[in-house]
């Protein structure tokens, strides 16, 4: 009787045994894979910032207007992104022409999506903006600040990341 | 033989009872398809597995100890592979993880051979 009741102990110790190893180790590899892949995706992540439109609205305003693409090589975890707010600045960082943002937009993120920002230049920022189109470098820093989102199986992972980009401006009016 | 038995079961239990403890640590939390109270009811189940398996106080006592040191070398390296570069520069970002980790699987694994040895009436 004593004997018996050990094998079934034995029986059921080593087959639950068994099954939690198996449990165990599937799960871990699903979490090591997703967590490489949310690794993968901050590391490959590349932002390009490009000047698409600057439109001149009164004697002393300016609209530019930006495209940001954000690409992500093989993406297997649903993001957005929403962009903080960004500086424009001279490329020798002497003249700061203002903070803009663009509120509180959230884009969804594929491999290769398209970001449109865009700020209303005015006043003193104006002035600026004229000098560095009259000048023979017409070259402007774009530096801002993206929340990127990230829906992981548990909840939610938010990491913010700078965007820079250099741009050139058309030559002015004279 | 029986050391041999004695070893594949330590190891066996101690792998299980590590990979179900590094779900819920700080860096994997978010991404283990499980709760942690669900990661915790693993390692306490390997506990009991192991209730059901050892016969003396003694030995359930050193096997909890086995399982705890391999538990912990397979927390570490679950947290350490995926992470290498970072551990290089600040290896306190999993020690503590690792620490913490092994802790709850000796204390877990004593609580479910506690419940083995009762289930099974001795």
């Amino acid at each position: 009787m004593r004997s018996e009741g050990r094998s079934w102990q034995e029986i059921v110790g080593v087959s639950l045994l068994g099954v939690l190893l198996i449990v165990s180790l599937a799960l871990l590899f699903l979490t090591e894979q997703s967590y490489a892949a949310f690794r993968a995706t901050l590391q490959g992540i590349q932002f390009a910032v490009q000047l698409t439109d600057v439109e001149q609205v009164a004697p002393q305003q300016a609209h530019l207007r930006w495209i940001i693409t954000v690409t992500i090589p093989n993406p297997k975890i649903p993001a957005s992104l929403e962009l903080l707010d960004w500086h424009l600045r001279s490329v020798d960082g002497s003249m700061h022409l203002g903070y803009y943002t663009t509120g509180e937009i959230q884009v969804a993120l594929a491999s290769l999506t398209e970001v449109p920002a865009e700020a209303l230049i005015e006043g003193p920022n104006f002035e600026k903006l004229q000098r560095i189109q009259e000048a023979s470098e017409r070259a402007l820093l774009f530096q801002g600040m993206a929340r990127l989102r990230f829906r992981l199986p548990r909840g939610e992972e938010s990491k913010i990341i700078p965007v820079e980009g250099i741009f050139t401006l058309p030559e002015g009016e004279e | 033989m029986k050391l041999l038995r004695w070893l594949v079961l330590a190891l066996m239990a101690g792998v299980t009872a590590g990979a179900s403890s590094a779900l819920q640590a700080g860096e994997f939390l978010k991404f283990s398809p499980v709760s942690n109270n669900i990661s915790y009811a693993l390692v306490a189940l390997v506990g009991l597995s192991i209730g059901l398996l050892v016969r003396e106080v003694q030995e359930g006592l050193i096997m909890a100890l086995s399982i705890t040191f391999v538990g912990a070398i397979t927390i570490f390296l679950a947290l350490y592979l995926p992470n290498v570069e970072v551990v290089a520069t600040a290896p306190e970002l999993i020690l503590r993880s690792v620490w913490w980790g092994a802790l709850s699987t000796f204390f877990l694994t004593i609580i479910g051979m506690v419940v083995g040895r009762i289930l099974s009436g001795e």
